[in-house]
Formats: C-alpha cells, structure tokens, sequence
C-alpha cells in the first residue's frame, strides 16, 4: 500500500514537471517573453489632469502589436507591457522614476517626458545607463536633446515641426499677413523659441512684432495678456506653446479683436473650442488632428477606433503615445536585439519610418546636431464660426 | 486711453474674482481664528458640483449655483464639527488637517472628473463695450455679486445677533461662552457660510475660467495675499486689499513680462506690510 502510494506520488510528479516544460502554446515551440516598456508620466501634481491619461496610447501600442503576435526578435516572440511611473510633475518625480525603472525593474526602454525639466532628469539617469529614452517633446533647450544625449530619442515633431507646418500654412493662405505677436508661457525656454520662431518667420518674409509676451505659467485670468497682445496690433496673434490657448482665444475675443489667431504648437481641438466657448472659435488655425475626418492616414482612423473603444474620448495624445511606442519598437526590430546600444546604431541607420501620421523619415542632424529626431505630416485643424474644420495633413522637414 | 480703459475693467474684474473667494477663507480666519488651507479646494469641489448639476442633470446654472452652494455648505457642518472643533487653538493641527482635505478633494476629482477640462455654461450672456473697453456679463454679474457679498456678510456681523455673536467668538471665545454663546454652533455657522462662499466663487470661476481640479491652488494664494494685506478682523478691508492685487495683476503684464510680473506684485505686498504690519485694516492680535 505505502509503496503503491509513493509511486502514485512519483508519476504524478514526472507528469507535472512534463507539462511545465512543455508550457503553453507558442510560435516556434518557444513561451513569448516580456519586452518590458517604461512609460514616465505625470499621474499627479503639475499637469496630471492631462497627462496621467498619456499611458492610454501606449497601451492601445502594447494592445495592436501584442494582437499581431507581439515582435519577433532572433526567433523569440515578445509581448509588449507597458509599466507606468509617476513623476509627479517635478525634475525630482522625473529622475525618481527613471531610477525605479530602470535600476529597481531593470527596463532598458523608458519613453517619457515632456516639459524640460522632466526630459533633463530622465537623461540623467537613463544616458549614463545607455538606456533607450524616447522623449515626447522638445522645446529646444540645449541640454534636453543633441549630441550629449546619444541615447535619446524624438518621436514628436513638437515646437519646430508645429512651427513650421503652421507657418506654412499662414504664408500660403494668409499673404496679407505680414507681422506677428508671440505669446508663450514664461517657462524658461522664452529667449530659445523666441530666437527660433523670429528665424522661421523670417525665412518667409515675415517677422515678430515687438518681443514676446510671456505668461507666467499658473496665470488663470488671461485678460491682461490679451490687452498686451492687441495694443501690439500686428497683423495677426501667434499662441506659441502653453495649454490654455482656449482662454486665451476667449479673452482675446472678449476684448473685441476679430482678426487671426494662430498657433504654432499643438492643440486638441474639441478642447480648445470648450475653453474658448463657440462665440469665441472663429479665426484660429492650429496643429491638431480631427478624429474622425476622412482625409486622415489609415493608421490615424485605426488607432481612432482603438481608442473609441478602449477609452474614449479619442484625444491626439492618444496618437502620439502609439507613435513613440511604436517607433521604439521599429527600432528593436530593425535592430534585432534588446541591447540598447545595438537598437542605438539600428534605429540611427533606419531612413524610413512608418508612423500613425503618414510616411515619416528621421532628421534633426543639422538642427540638433543629432540625427535622432522623427520626422513625420502634421494635421492642421480650424476653427471657423464655432465648428472644427479640418484643414490639411502639411508635410514637415527638421534638417 | 482705450488700454487704459481696458485695463481698468481688466482690474476690477481680476478684483471681483479674488475678493470672491477670499471672502470665505475671511471669514473662517476671522470668526474661528482657523488658517482653512483646504478652502482652495473647497472653491474647486463647488465649481464641479455646479458644473455637474448643469451638465449631468440639466439644471439652470443660477439653481445648480444654489445647489452646489447649500451642498458645500453642509460639507462645512461636517469639516468644522470633526476636522476643525477637535484641534480649536492647535494651529499645526489644522494646518496638517487642512492639507489632508486638499490631497482628499484634489485627487478625488483628479481621478473621477476625467483629463478634459471644463466650463460652466454663462450665466449671464453677452459682452458689454464701452468707451473702448470690453468686459463680458458673466465677469459684470462677478463684480456686482462680490461688491453685494462684502456689503451684505460686513452689514450681517456687525447688525445681526449672530454677526455679533460671531465677533463675540473672535474677540474673546471664554468670555463669549461665559455670557451664554454657544462657540460650537457659531463655529459651525461660520464654516457653513465659509465653505458656501467659496462654491458660490467656484461656480462663478468656472463660467469664466475653466475647471480643473487644481484650480484651487492659485486661487488659495490669492486669498492668502488679500486677508494679510487688508488685516486679521477686517472684512470690508478685503475689498481694497481686492482692488489693490487685481490692479498688480492686471496692470502689471501690460508693463512688464512673464515672471517679473508675479515678483513685482510680491514685491509691493511686501513693502506695503513693511509700512503697516499689521495689514490696512487689520486689529492688533
């Protein structure tokens, strides 16, 4: 009987260890792995209404490719997971997650940051690491993205890439147009995008009208400013970065002034039309994507649905998150290895990009002084009696 | 002379909105000597509910205004009897409870109002222009609502039993209690129309400003500024200590730029307090 019991107890064993070798299903016999993604955001403090919904993009990312089998490296399939840090709105939240994620969790791929002084502090962790930093903006501060920076990357065309498509745009369809006043948030960067934005108007005979006026960052009440920007009286406005240009528009509007507004940067436009209340749209054009408009790229209307399903409402960042991950992700393919410094060199070789927004290619080389930079259309959106209007996917180069 | 008409509407506007929510925290500071720094948060919840109730179920703004009032006032029954009573005369206390209701209030509707946003619907539509200046109804009913508050809550405290009574507690809370006041429900009342001042503000904010579960965080300081300059005892002061930071505010961007505007501003709070320590209008403590 004991020995009837021990031999019960051996087979059963041998049959459990058996199974547990043998795994679940795989491609090529082999248990996908984890392709770990860190993902840095403000889930509080400064800025976090907006950005703690930043990941949502991402994980659609994670969502699509994983449903595609996930990436194949070397013959080993990866599943993309998306690990979350807060930053807490501050350079110090910033550099505390970046150090979590890669010295506690080992991740070897953070994509994050977008005011400045979070992108410093996640490059002081992850440079002297050789960890892959994908950034989400920049604001064309010296030390945030360039040749001191070899590991880190840009997905988003951001202040140069909107100024241009914008620009653009004034030229070609407002030739009367000859001046502009530049109102940006006084957040440090103010003499950089000052200086870059008198360049780009110049380059199309246009220029800045009286220096820049700048905000600072916690002002509520934009009625002072709107003052200052129309005793300028220059032929139109240009709202240059910040996220309030709906109170703006509205305490522009407030003040009797019926000319063009602009920006250079990118907005959301069913939001800036809600700060700005529908007596206030009219006359402004900006970056922004409008879900749902049938001229936007296949991918545009595939990630839309994505996110109507999985968290509505669709917003542009949703778009932009999907695009860094996905453009991570490219990179480790093309690279075929997870080491960083290998997907460094793959990623700096690759030419040709597909991204969300169309056709997309890398740049930055003469402008950065680094060719890590996507390059990629821009949408340019109106708003005109109360209504969105979609306007044009405008072609952007960063040299 | 157009900007300069501008820029006087532009003051009183900006004063109207800081005197509105500086009221509340007044009152509070004055009656039960309570430094309320949960009271910018309170001003956000009230605009929320405000906004909900014309959102969700529809209501007018004027009555989802005296909804979201009398609901936030209630929430004051409710801080004063079990945040503020049991720490009366500990300031650390209330100033450590007074920051765990604003991390409670702020990620509350951080997490449940979503990333977008919000604005209230006007209350009052239209834009008046005259004499080259512009100023919007909503921001008209904004000053007159203010100017009546300071009017009618000064006129309350010094004619009415309760008023007196309230002053009573200010001045000498033994003795109040020795003459028969109750200090409890005086206390009680006091947060009640503390808390209810501030949804009243937070609701007219949020029609011409937006909504945003941080909103409180300015607006606090603000409030901050305005009861040191006029003075501990004074509320009428708020009024010119009002008028005096919304003119800074308003003038100040128009002259100079960015972040110098806020320095400047500091700046001349701190050499009027250096004249007058304790405040235009403010009694010795």
């Amino acid at each position: 009987m004991k020995n009837r019991r021990i031999l019960l107890t051996v087979l059963v064993s041998v049959v459990m260890i058996a199974l547990t070798a043998v795994g679940p299903a795989s491609t090529h016999g082999q248990t996908p792995k984890k392709l770990q993604i860190g993902f840095i955001t403000s889930m509080t403090g400064f800025g976090s209404h907006q950005m703690k919904s930043f990941p949502q993009g991402a994980e659609l990312c994670a969502d699509w490719l994983n449903g595609k089998g996930g990436i194949n490296i070397k013959g080993q399939t990866y599943q993309v997971e998306i690990v979350v840090q807060d930053d807490k709105g501050t350079a110090e939240g910033a550099a505390s997650a970046a150090n979590r994620l890669v010295n506690e969790d080992g991740i070897k791929f953070i994509v994050g940051g977008i005011p400045v002084f979070g992108v410093i502090a996640i490059n002081s962790i992850t440079e002297p690491a050789k960890i892959i930093h994908v950034s989400l903006w920049n604001n064309t501060m010296p030390d945030e993205f360039g040749p001191k920076t070899p590991y880190t990357f840009l997905t988003h065309i951001s202040t140069l890439g909107g100024m241009e498509s914008a620009l653009d745009w004034l030229k070609e369809k407002y030739p009367n147009v000859k001046n502009v006043v530049g109102i940006m948030v006084d957040d440090g960067a103010a003499p950089t995008i000052g200086q870059l934005v008198s360049n780009q108007l110049q380059k199309r005979g246009l220029s800045l009208k009286g220096d820049l006026v700048r905000w600072p960052p916690d002002t509520v009440d934009f009625s002072p400013i709107a003052t200052k920007a129309i005793q300028r009286k220059a032929d139109a406005i240009c709202w240059l970065n910040g996220w309030t240009e709906g109170l703006f528009i509205k305490a522009v509007r407030d003040q009797g002034y019926k000319g063009l507004i602009m920006s250079t940067t990118f907005t959301e436009p069913a939001i800036t039309m809600e700060m700005a209340g529908k007596p206030a749209s009219t006359d402004w054009f900006a970056n922004g994507i409008v879900a749902g408009a049938p001229q936007n790229p296949p991918m545009v209307q595939m990630v839309e649905k994505m996110a109507q399903a999985k968290y509505p409402p669709v917003r542009n960042y949703q778009f932009e998150m999907f695009q860094a991950v996905w453009s991570l992700t490219q990179a480790i393919q093309s690279a075929q290895s997870l080491d960083t410094t290998a997907v460094k060199n793959a990623w700096e070789k690759m030419d040709a990009f597909e991204t969300v927004f169309g056709p997309g290619g890398m740049g930055g080389e003469k402008t950065f002084g680094i060719k890590h930079a996507i390059v990629y259309p821009a949408a340019l959106y109106g708003l005109e009696n109360g209504q969105i209007k979609f306007l044009k996917w405008q072609k952007v180069t960063i040299p | 002379m157009e900007m300069a008409a501008q820029m006087t509407i532009n003051a009183l506007s900006l004063s109207a909105l800081y005197v509105l929510v500086a009221l509340g925290f007044a009152l509070l500071l004055n009656v039960m000597n309570t430094l309320n720094f949960a009271h910018g948060a309170i001003y956000m919840v009230g605009g929320y509910i405000c906004c909900e109730l014309s959102d969700a179920l529809g209501l007018n703004q004027w009555v989802s205004l005296a909804a979201s009032a009398l609901g936030v006032g209630l929430f004051g029954l409710f801080l004063e009897k079990y945040c503020f009573r049991p720490f009366y005369g500990d300031i650390s206390r209330i100033v450590v409870m007074s920051v765990i209701i604003i991390l409670v209030l702020e990620t509350t509707a951080n997490v449940t109002m979503g990333t977008d946003e919000k604005r209230i619907p006007s209350f009052v539509e239209g834009i008046i222009r005259a004499g080259g200046m512009s100023v919007t109804a909503d921001r008209m009913v904004t000053i007159l609502v203010s100017t009546l508050l300071v009017i009618g809550l000064s006129w309350f405290i010094r004619r009415s039993r309760l008023g007196q009574q309230m002053m009573a507690v200010a001045q000498e809370p033994k003795g109040a209690t020795l003459q028969g006041i109750s200090t409890n429900r005086v206390s009680a009342f006091a947060c009640v129309l503390g808390c209810g001042l501030a949804a009243v503000a937070g609701s007219l904010m949020g029609a011409i400003l937006v909504l945003s579960p941080f909103m409180g965080d300015y607006m606090l300081v603000k409030a901050i500024q305005l009861v040191i300059l006029s003075g501990i005892g004074s509320l009428a002061g708020i009024l010119v200590s009002g008028l005096i930071i919304g003119a800074l505010d308003a003038v100040l961007p128009v002259v100079t730029s960015g972040a110098v505007t806020q320095t400047v501003g500091i700046g001349v709070i701190i050499l009027l307090l250096l004249l007058r320590p304790r405040g235009l209008f403010g009694r010795e403590v």
